[in-house]
C-alpha cells in the first residue's frame, strides 16, 4: 500500500473545479447566470464546437470595476452574500463564489468589462484565477467573457466531454430555458455561426415562448394566471384540443430559476387525467411560479436546478388549481373568426383550428350521438336497459355545450372524475406500452363474443366488463400493407393482367409524370403506359389489390408523385404502398363474421398489429363501467 | 441586283420599314428569325450563329434566330444594351391563307416597356418617364407597365431644373421621352444624361397635341373631365401624359387595363431627400459597388412579396412628414411585434402571395397564360387566413384595422379561377388541358367524346388480338406517329397483311391499320376543337379576371403595405430597435444610438454605443472634432440614418430616441473626384455645399464632412467659418459638422447654439486605441501623424513628420501670439466692418514715397526709382 500524501494545491483546485464546472454547458451556465445578476437587459451568447472550443458570454450589465477584476476570479469571493444568513434569503442566481475561479483553472479565459465609470473597458486575460495581460479597449457598459478550449489542462475531464454536437444540444438546451426563465432579458444565441434564435425581452411570455419554441408550440397553449397565496402562478399549458397531439416540452420556473420537480409535473398530469381521461404523451406547459424565498432551498445539487419545497403538497395542489381553472375557462371562451366564409377548410385542414371542437368530440366519445336501445338482443346484454333514453339533448347539439350549458359541463366532469377514481392507476399508465408488446389480446379477442358490425367498418367483441372494438378498415389497411410491403421487398410480387384495361383520364401534367415514373409504378407492381396526350392505361395490378378499387390507387399514387415529399428511395415506396393500400381498403366492407376473423388473425402476425400504417389504432377498448355512467347506473 | 425578292422577304422589309429602329423579330413557324443587319447585330449581341436563307437575290440574306418559348430571355438581352425589339407574328390562319400568312407587329419591346426575363427584376419598378418642357414648366409623367402605377408631376419656379434632377434620380427611369424643345436645349440634355447612361428620345410635336392628349386620358382613366384627376389646368402634365399614353398604345397594341390610377405628385408630405443624400447615406445601394448590399435597403427589407419590396423602395426614398402617418405605422409595428406568433402566421400566408400587379399587367398585355391565373388565385387562398391572424394583433393599430377591414377577398375571383381553371394546367395556351371537368358543359362533352375515341381504340385492339391471335398486341402512342399497334418479335410470323410496317425496333415491331388511322383522324378532330374551345374559354374567363383589375390593384396594394409593415417589425425584433417617440419641440435626443449597417457588419457588441442632442437652440450647431478614423463620419450619418428612419415609420438603433420630423436631410460627406463632368473635389464639394445653402430650412437636417477640405487650409477654415455661420444665423437647420479645424471649437464660446463634441484616441505606450465615443468638448489635436503610422508609414517618415509638426505647432502659437498683439484678431462674426489688412510692407512703401525727394531728381532716376516702387510692390498680392 502507498503512503498517504497530501495533494498539491493545483490538482485539488482542479478537482473542485471539476464539481462545479461539468460541461460547456455548466460555464454557460454560471456565466449566464452572473449576467442576470448584473441586471442585464441583453445578454448574447456565441459557442462554436458544441461550446468545447470556445464560448462567449456578452451583456450590458453592470460590468466589474477595474480594481475588482483580480478578486472577482479568487476563489471564493463573490459579490451575492455575505454570510450565511443570506444564504436562506437567496435573489441570486449565483452565490457560491466558486464559479469564476473554477472556470479559470481548467480553460483559457479573457474578459473584457466595463462600467458606467470607466472611460474604456479593461480587457484581461485570466489563468489559474490569475490575472496574466491586462490592457484598455473601448467598448460599451457591461460585461464579455470568453472561454476557450475547456479542459485543456484536464485530459480525463476533456475526454469525458461528449461529441461536440451532444455538447451543443446540452448548451442550446440551456440558454434556451434561461432565456425562457427570463421574458425580460433579450437573449440571442449563435452556434458556430448558425444564429438560433433571438427574443425580444419584452417580458410578453407568448412571444419568448414562440421566438424559442417556435409557434406550433405557443399555438397548443392556454394561458394560466392564477394567484393564490403563497403561490402566484402565470404561464401557458396545454389546450385539451391538443391532447396527444402536442409538442412536448414541459418548464417549471420557480423564482425566476428554471427547475426540475417532480411532484408538481406528477400533479399536472394528473390534472389532465382526472379531466380527460388516459393519454400517452407528456404533457406540455411553460410555468412561471412564485413562492417566499423562505420556502424554497436551491443547495441541494450544486447545478441548483433540482429544488426542495416547504409544504410542498399545499404548492402541488395549488398549482394543479391554477392548471384546472386554465382549462375551465378556456372551454367557455368563443372565438368568433372574421370573414363568414370561414377558412377554405380542405380536405386535410385540420378543422380543430375552430377552438373548442375536439373538446366536444371528446364528450361525445363517452356519450353515443344517436343513442339506440335496441342492442342485439340474442347477444345478451348483462345489464338492463330500462328503454329510458337519457336526456342528454345539450349533448346531442354539439355547438350549445359552449353557450349555454356552463352547468352541465362542470357537472359531467364531475362524473367524469369519479369513472376514472375506480379505474387502475397503474394498468393506466402503461396499458398502451403493454399492448405493444402483447398481441396475444388477439387470440383472446377471436375467442370473444362477436357482438356485431356498426357503421360497416367497427366490428364489436365482448368478454366480461370488457368490450372491444375493432376498426376493420383500419385493420385490413395493416394486413394489405404488411403483406405488400413483404412481397415487394423479396421481389415476389404478383401482377394480374385485366381483362380489360383501363384507361384513366388525367391532365398533361400528370400523364407525363406517369411516363417518367413507368419503373417506379413497375416495382410496386402497377403496368401503366401512356394512352394519349391525357390519359393513360393501367394494364396490369397486384394481385393483392382488388380490381374495383385500382383506378383510386393508380390516382393515389400519382397525387403522392405529385406531391414529392420523398427525400429517400425506400421512404418513397413505403409511402407509395402506405397510399396503396389506403385506397384498396376505401369502400371495402367487411361484413360477417368470418370475414372479421380472418382479418384478426392475418392483423396478428403484422409487424405492428395494434395501428394501421398512418398510425391510427386497429383497436380500442371500453369499460363496461363506462355504460353504467353513461346510464347514471352509477 | 439581280433577282427579286420572294413574297416572305418583301413582306418582310415592308414590316420593318414601319419599326426602323428596332430590332425585328420575325415569326416563322416555331422560331422568331432576324434578317440582314438585325442579325449581324443580334448574332454578335447574343452569340448566336449567322446563318444565310435565301431571299431571291442573288446573294443570300443573313439570317439568325431563336426558338420562339425561350425568346424571352434574349429579348431580354437585347432590351440591357439598349436595342428595342419588334415583336411580329404570324395573325392568319396556317391553314386557311393562301400564299404567305398575314404578318403584323404585336408589341415593340424599349428599355421602359420591357416585360420579360432579367431586365425586369422582382423587387424594383421599371419606369418609362416623359418630359414636356415649354420654357416655364416641366411636365413629367413616369410610368410602370409591368405594375400599372402612372404617376404626373408639375415642376415649375426657379429650382425647377434642381427639382426635375432629384424627381429623375429619385424615380431612374429606363427610357426618357422628351419634346424636341426639351431635346434641343444641350445643357438640359446634358444634364439628364449624366443621371443616367442613355441618351433622351425626342418625339414630334404631333405626338404632345392638347386635344388628342386630353381624349387619350379621359379615356384612358375612364374620367369625364380632368378636372377629376386634379389635372385641368397642368397643360404641359396633360400634354406629356398624352404623349405617353399615345406612345404606349402604339407600342403595345393593346389596351392597357392595368393603368387604373393618375397620381399626381404634390411632394409637400414627404421628406426631400436629394441625389447626394441618397448616395451618401447608401440608402438604396453601397458607395463601392452599387449594389444593395450593405445598404439601409439591405438592413429593413425582410419582405416577402415582390410587391412588398417594391413599395419598402418607395418607403425609403419618400419618408413622411405628417406625425400622425408617421405614428400610424409605428403603431402597427409594435401591434405586430405584441403577438410574434401571428406576426409569424402573417408572414407564412404572405410568402404565398405572388406578384399579382404584374400577373394583371402581363394578362392585359396578352403575354400571360392560364398559369398566371392559377398563381392569382394561389395568392388570394390565404387572404381570410391572413384576416384571422390579425385580428388578434389589430386591436391596438389604426392601420392593421384599416387594411382588415377594407381589403377584398376577391372571393369571386378565386371562385371564379378554382372552378374553370385545371391546377395542373400547362404554360401553353393553345395546346389545351386548361379547364376543369365539370366547368363546361360543351368542353366536357368534347373530352366525353375524345375518351369514347379511347374507348373505341381499346376496342379495337381488343378486336385485333382475337383476330390475329398476337396474345401481347397493344396499342401504344407517341408523339411522332401518333397511334401504332406494338407487335413483340415472338410474334411477328402472326402479322396479317392489312398491317403497315411503320418502325422496327430492336424488342418489337410498330404497324397500323387504316382503321386505326381513321380512329387517329377522329380523335385528331375532337383534339382540335376541345383546345379551341377550351382556348376561348380561357380569353372569356380571362377578361373577366380583367374586369376586375382595379379590385385586384387594390387588394395588391393592401397587401404589400402589410408586407413592409411586418418586414420592419420583424427587423426591429432581430436587431433591437426601439420605438421614436415623435417629438414636436424639434429636439434630436438620441440614447445608446448605432449605425444600422455597421453594426450588422462588425457585430453589434463591437458597435459603441453615442448619444445625441439638437435642438432648435443652444444645441442646435453641433461641431465634431477629432482625429481621423475616430469615427466622426460613422457618427454623424448614423443621426442622419436614424432620423430617416424614424421618419419612415420604423424603429430606431438606440435605447430610447426622441425625433423631430425634418422636412430635408442634406448630407455632404466624402470625397469623390467627378472626373468624367470636369470638375475636381473641391469644386464638387462647393457645388454640394452652394447647393444645401440654397435650399435647407430651419427644419433641415444638415450633415457636414470636413467641408473646405479640397483647398488650402486657411481657405478651407474660413469657407467653413463662413459656412457655419450662415447656417447657425441665417438658417438655423440643425447642423452636424465634423471637421479637423479646430480653431473652429473656438465658436462655442462666440456664438449661440454651438456645441462642440469630440472623439479621443487613447496614446498608451505608443498604442493607438480608438474609443469612440463621443464626448463634449472640443479638441485640438488630430492625431493625424499616429493614425498615419497605423497605415504603415515608414518611420522615417514618421520621425520627420513630428518634428516639421512640433515647429509648425511653436510657430503657430507665436503667430498667433504676435497677432494678438497687434490687436488684428480675425474677425470673427459678419457684422463688424471689413477692415482693410493693409500689409508693413506697403506701408513702408506708401511712407518711402511721401517722403522721397521727387523734386530733387532726374528723370531718369525717377523712372529708376517708380521702377523700384513697382517691384516692391510686386511682392504684394493683390
Amino acid at each position: 500500500m502507498s503512503d498517504i500524501k497530501l495533494l498539491e494545491n493545483q490538482v485539488v483546485q482542479k478537482i473542485a473545479a471539476g464539481e462545479v464546472v461539468i460541461a460547456p454547458y455548466s460555464v454557460l451556465k454560471e456565466l449566464i447566470e452572473n449576467s442576470i445578476d448584473a441586471g442585464s437587459k441583453k445578454i448574447n451568447v456565441v459557442i462554436k464546437g458544441g461550446g468545447k472550443k470556445y464560448i462567449h458570454v456578452e451583456d450590458d450589465g453592470e460590468g466589474i470595476d477595474e480594481r475588482q477584476v483580480e478578486l472577482a476570479f479568487t476563489k471564493n469571493a463573490t459579490s451575492k452574500i455575505e454570510n450565511l444568513d443570506s444564504l436562506s434569503n437567496i435573489s441570486t442566481l449565483g452565490f457560491r463564489g466558486e464559479a469564476l475561479f473554477s472556470i479559470s483553472v481548467v480553460s483559457n479565459v479573457e474578459i473584457i468589462t466595463k462600467t458606467d465609470n470607466m472611460q474604456t473597458a479593461i480587457k484581461a486575460k485570466i489563468k489559474q484565477g490569475k490575472v496574466t495581460e491586462r490592457g484598455s479597449i473601448p467598448s460599451n457598459r457591461g460585461t464579455k467573457i470568453t472561454v476557450a478550449d475547456l479542459f485543456y489542462n484536464v485530459p480525463a475531464r476533456y475526454r469525458n466531454m461528449k461529441s461536440e454536437r451532444k455538447e451543443a444540444l446540452s448548451c442550446i438546451d440551456l440558454v434556451s430555458k434561461l432565456a425562457i426563465s427570463n421574458p425580460g432579458i433579450s437573449f440571442s444565441m449563435i452556434s458556430d455561426d448558425k444564429n438560433l434564435f433571438v427574443t425580444s425581452g419584452d417580458g410578453n411570455i407568448r412571444n419568448t415562448i414562440t421566438s424559442i419554441l417556435g409557434k406550433e408550440y405557443t399555438k397548443q397553449m392556454i394561458d394560466v394566471e392564477y394567484e393564490d397565496y403563497p403561490v402566484t402562478v402565470s404561464g401557458v399549458t396545454l389546450s385539451a384540443n391538443y391532447i396527444d397531439k402536442q409538442i412536448e416540452e414541459s418548464i417549471l420556473i420557480i423564482n425566476g430559476r428554471y427547475v426540475k420537480c417532480p411532484a408538481i409535473s406528477r400533479g399536472i398530469s394528473q390534472v389532465y387525467k382526472d379531466e380527460y381521461g388516459k393519454f400517452s404523451k407528456k404533457i406540455s406547459y411553460v410555468l412561471y411560479i412564485t413562492l417566499p424565498l423562505n420556502m424554497t432551498d436551491v443547495n441541494v445539487h450544486p447545478s441548483k436546478t433540482v429544488i426542495s419545497l416547504r409544504s410542498e403538497t399545499l404548492i402541488v395542489m395549488l398549482i394543479c388549481e391554477a392548471i384546472k381553472e386554465a382549462l375551465y375557462s378556456s372551454i367557455n371562451l368563443a372565438e368568433v373568426p372574421l370573414s363568414k366564409k370561414d377558412l377554405y377548410v380542405g380536405e386535410d385542414e385540420d378543422v380543430t383550428d375552430d377552438g373548442n371542437q375536439v373538446v366536444i368530440e371528446q364528450v361525445s366519445s363517452y356519450v353515443s350521438n344517436e343513442y339506440d336501445s335496441s342492442f342485439d338482443k340474442e347477444n345478451n346484454i348483462s345489464y338492463d336497459i330500462n328503454g329510458e333514453y337519457v336526456k342528454e339533448s345539450a349533448l346531442k347539439d354539439d355547438t350549445v355545450i359552449i353557450d349555454d350549458n356552463d352547468e352541465l359541463y362542470k357537472e359531467y366532469v364531475k362524473r367524469r372524475k369519479e369513472i376514472s377514481a375506480n379505474d387502475d392507476k397503474a394498468e393506466e399508465k402503461d396499458e398502451f406500452k403493454k399492448n405493444i408488446i402483447d398481441t396475444s389480446i388477439f387470440d383472446k379477442i377471436i375467442m370473444m363474443k362477436f357482438c356485431g358490425m356498426v357503421f360497416s367498418a367497427y366490428a364489436m367483441f365482448e368478454m366480461g366488463e370488457e368490450l372491444y372494438i375493432i376498426d376493420t378498415h383500419a385493420a385490413h389497411e395493416r394486413v394489405l400493407y404488411d403483406e405488400f410491403l413483404k412481397k415487394y421487398k423479396d421481389n415476389k410480387l404478383n401482377m394480374q393482367p385485366l381483362l380489360n384495361a383501363i384507361i384513366l383520364d388525367v391532365s398533361v401534367l400528370e400523364k407525363d409524370l406517369c411516363v417518367n415514373n413507368i419503373d417506379i409504378f413497375k416495382k410496386l407492381g402497377f403496368e401503366i403506359d401512356e394512352f394519349s396526350k391525357n390519359s393513360i392505361v393501367i394494364r396490369q395490378i397486384p394481385s393483392d389489390f382488388d380490381l374495383s378499387s385500382a383506378k383510386d390507387i393508380v390516382l393515389s399514387i400519382l397525387d403522392a408523385l405529385k406531391k414529392n415529399i420523398f427525400d429517400v428511395e425506400t421512404k418513397r415506396d413505403e409511402l407509395l404502398i402506405k397510399c396503396a393500400c389506403h385506397s384498396a381498403v376505401r369502400g371495402k366492407d367487411f361484413v360477417d363474421y368470418e370475414g372479421v376473423i380472418e382479418i384478426l388473425k392475418r392483423l396478428k402476425n403484422t409487424t405492428n398489429p395494434f395501428t394501421c400504417p398512418h398510425s391510427r389504432p386497429t383497436v380500442s377498448k371500453v369499460y363496461k363501467k363506462y355504460f353504467l355512467k353513461m346510464f347514471k347506473r352509477v | 441586283m439581280s433577282g427579286t425578292l420572294t413574297p416572305m422577304m418583301k413582306q418582310y422589309l415592308k414590316i420593318h420599314e414601319t419599326v426602323p429602329d428596332t430590332i425585328l423579330f420575325y415569326r416563322l413557324g416555331d422560331f422568331y428569325e432576324m434578317f440582314f443587319d438585325d442579325a449581324k447585330t443580334a448574332s454578335k449581341v447574343l452569340d448566336l450563329t449567322l446563318t444565310g436563307k435565301n431571299c431571291g437575290l442573288s446573294q443570300r440574306a443573313p439570317m439568325c434566330g431563336v426558338p420562339y418559348h425561350s425568346a424571352n430571355n434574349y429579348i431580354s438581352k437585347l432590351i440591357e444594351k439598349g436595342f428595342k425589339v419588334a415583336i411580329c407574328e404570324q395573325v392568319g390562319d396556317v391553314k386557311e391563307s393562301k400564299g404567305i400568312v398575314d404578318r403584323e407587329i404585336t408589341r415593340i419591346i424599349s428599355p421602359g416597356t420591357v416585360m420579360e426575363g432579367k431586365a425586369l427584376s422582382e423587387g424594383e419598378n421599371n419606369y418609362l418617364m416623359g418630359i414636356y418642357y415649354n420654357k416655364v414648366d416641366f411636365g413629367v409623367c413616369y410610368t410602370d407597365i409591368s405594375t400599372g402605377e402612372f404617376n404626373v408631376c408639375n415642376i415649375s419656379g426657379v429650382n425647377r431644373i434642381n427639382e426635375l434632377e432629384t424627381l429623375i434620380s429619385k424615380v431612374m427611369p429606363s427610357q426618357i421621352i422628351v419634346n424636341t424643345i426639351l431635346f434641343e436645349d444641350k445643357i438640359m440634355r446634358e444634364r439628364i444624361s449624366n443621371l443616367l447612361n442613355f441618351e433622351v428620345e425626342p418625339y414630334p410635336s404631333g405626338y404632345f397635341a392638347l386635344k388628342n392628349a386630353k381624349a387619350l386620358i379621359k379615356e384612358q382613366f375612364d374620367v369625364y373631365s380632368l378636372n377629376s384627376l386634379g389635372i385641368e389646368e397642368y397643360e404641359a402634365v396633360i400634354k406629356i401624359s398624352g404623349c405617353i399614353l399615345r406612345y404606349l398604345n402604339e407600342t403595345q397594341k393593346k389596351s392597357l387595363m392595368q393603368i387604373t390610377k393618375l397620381n399626381l405628385d404634390t411632394k409637400n408630405d414627404v421628406m426631400h431627400l436629394d441625389n447626394n443624400t441618397k448616395r451618401n447615406l447608401e440608402l438604396l445601394y453601397n458607395l463601392k459597388t452599387k449594389e444593395k448590399k450593405d445598404s439601409l435597403l439591405s438592413v429593413l427589407d425582410q419582405t416577402v412579396t415582390a410587391m412588398g419590396a417594391r413599395k419598402l423602395k418607395k418607403w425609403i426614398l419618400e419618408p413622411l412628414t405628417n406625425k400622425d402617418e408617421i405614428v400610424k405605422r409605428q403603431d402597427a409595428i409594435e401591434a405586430l411585434l405584441s403577438d410574434i406568433m401571428s406576426l409569424e402566421d402573417i408572414i407564412t400566408f404572405l410568402k404565398d402571395v405572388k406578384d399579382m400587379e404584374r400577373i394583371m399587367a402581363r394578362l392585359s398585355l396578352d403575354i400571360g397564360n392560364a398559369r398566371d391565373l392559377v398563381s392569382l388565385k394561389n395568392s388570394l387562398y390565404n387572404i381570410p387566413k391572413i384576416k384571422i391572424s390579425m385580428s388578434y394583433v389589430m386591436e391596438k393599430s389604426e392601420l392593421l384595422k384599416s387594411i382588415v377591414l377594407d381589403i377584398d377577398e376577391l372571393g369571386d375571383i378565386y371562385d371564379l379561377i378554382e372552378t374553370s381553371i385545371d391546377e395542373d394546367c400547362p404554360a401553353v395556351l393553345k395546346n389545351g388541358g386548361l379547364i376543369k371537368k365539370g366547368y363546361d358543359p360543351k368542353i366536357d362533352e368534347l373530352k366525353k367524346l375524345r375518351d369514347n375515341s379511347n374507348e373505341i381504340l381499346l376496342q379495337l385492339e381488343n378486336r385485333e388480338r382475337e383476330k390475329t391471335g398476337i396474345k401481347t398486341l397493344k396499342i401504344k402512342y407517341n408523339k411522332v406517329f401518333g397511334y401504332f399497334f406494338d407487335v413483340t418479335n415472338s410474334f411477328k410470323d402472326k402479322v396479317p397483311d392489312y398491317f403497315i410496317r411503320k418502325q422496327t425496333l430492336a424488342n418489337s415491331e410498330r404497324f397500323f391499320t387504316d382503321e386505326l388511322k381513321d380512329l387517329e383522324i377522329n380523335l385528331l378532330t375532337v383534339d382540335d376543337k376541345l383546345k379551341e374551345k377550351e382556348f376561348e374559354e380561357y380569353e372569356r374567363i380571362k377578361s373577366e379576371v380583367l374586369d376586375n383589375v382595379r379590385r385586384v390593384q387594390s387588394c395588391a396594394d393592401l397587401l404589400s403595405l402589410l408586407d413592409c409593415l411586418c418586414s420592419l417589425a420583424i427587423v426591429s425584433r432581430i436587431n433591437s430597435y426601439v420605438r421614436p417617440e415623435i417629438a414636436e419641440n424639434g429636439v434630436i435626443d438620441i440614447k445608446d444610438g448605432r449605425y444600422p449597417v455597421i453594426e450588422k457588419i462588425t457585430g453589434s457588441d463591437k458597435f459603441i454605443y453615442n448619444d445625441t442632442y439638437i435642438d432648435d437652440e443652444d444645441n442646435r450647431m453641433i461641431i465634431i472634432t477629432g482625429a481621423n478614423m475616430a469615427g466622426k463620419s460613422t457618427y454623424i450619418r448614423q443621426v442622419a440614418l436614424i432620423v430617416i428612419m424614424a421618419q419612415i415609420g420604423s424603429f430606431v438603433p438606440a435605447s430610447k430616441a426622441k425625433i423631430p420630423i425634418c422636412d430635408r436631410v442634406f448630407t455632404r460627406v466624402g470625397a469623390s473626384d467627378d472626373l468624367a463632368s470636369g470638375q475636381s473635389t473641391f469644386m464638387v464639394e462647393m457645388s454640394e455645399v452652394t447647393n444645401i445653402l440654397k435650399y435647407a430650412t430651419k427644419n433641415s437636417l444638415v450633415i457636414l464632412d470636413e467641408v473646405g477640405r479640397g483647398t488650402s487650409t486657411f481657405d478651407g477654415l474660413s469657407i467653413a467659418h463662413a459656412v457655419i455661420e450662415y447656417l447657425l444665423s441665417d438658417i438655423g437647420a440643425k447642423t452636424l459638422f465634423a471637421t479637423h479645424y479646430h480653431e473652429l471649437t473656438a465658436l462655442e464660446e462666440e456664438k449661440k447654439g454651438v456645441k462642440n463634441y469630440s472623439i479621443r484616441l487613447e496614446n498608451k505606450m505608443g498604442k493607438i486605441i480608438f474609443l469612440r465615443k463621443v464626448e463634449r468638448g472640443g479638441i485640438d489635436k488630430s492625431y493625424g501623424i499616429e493614425v498615419a503610422k497605423l497605415a504603415g508609414l515608414p518611420d522615417k517618415v514618421i520621425r520627420r513628420s513630428e518634428e516639421i509638426l512640433s515647429v509648425l505647432e511653436k510657430n503657430e502659437m507665436e503667430y498667433k501670439m504676435k497677432v494678438d498683439n497687434i490687436q488684428t484678431s480675425i474677425p470673427l462674426s459678419f457684422e463688424k466692418e471689413e477692415e482693410d489688412v493693409v500689409s508693413q510692407n506697403v506701408k513702408n512703401i506708401l511712407m518711402d514715397i511721401t517722403t522721397s525727394p521727387i523734386e530733387e531728381m532726374t528723370p531718369v532716376e525717377a523712372m529708376n526709382y517708380l521702377n523700384e516702387i513697382k517691384q516692391r510692390l510686386k511682392a504684394e498680392d493683390f
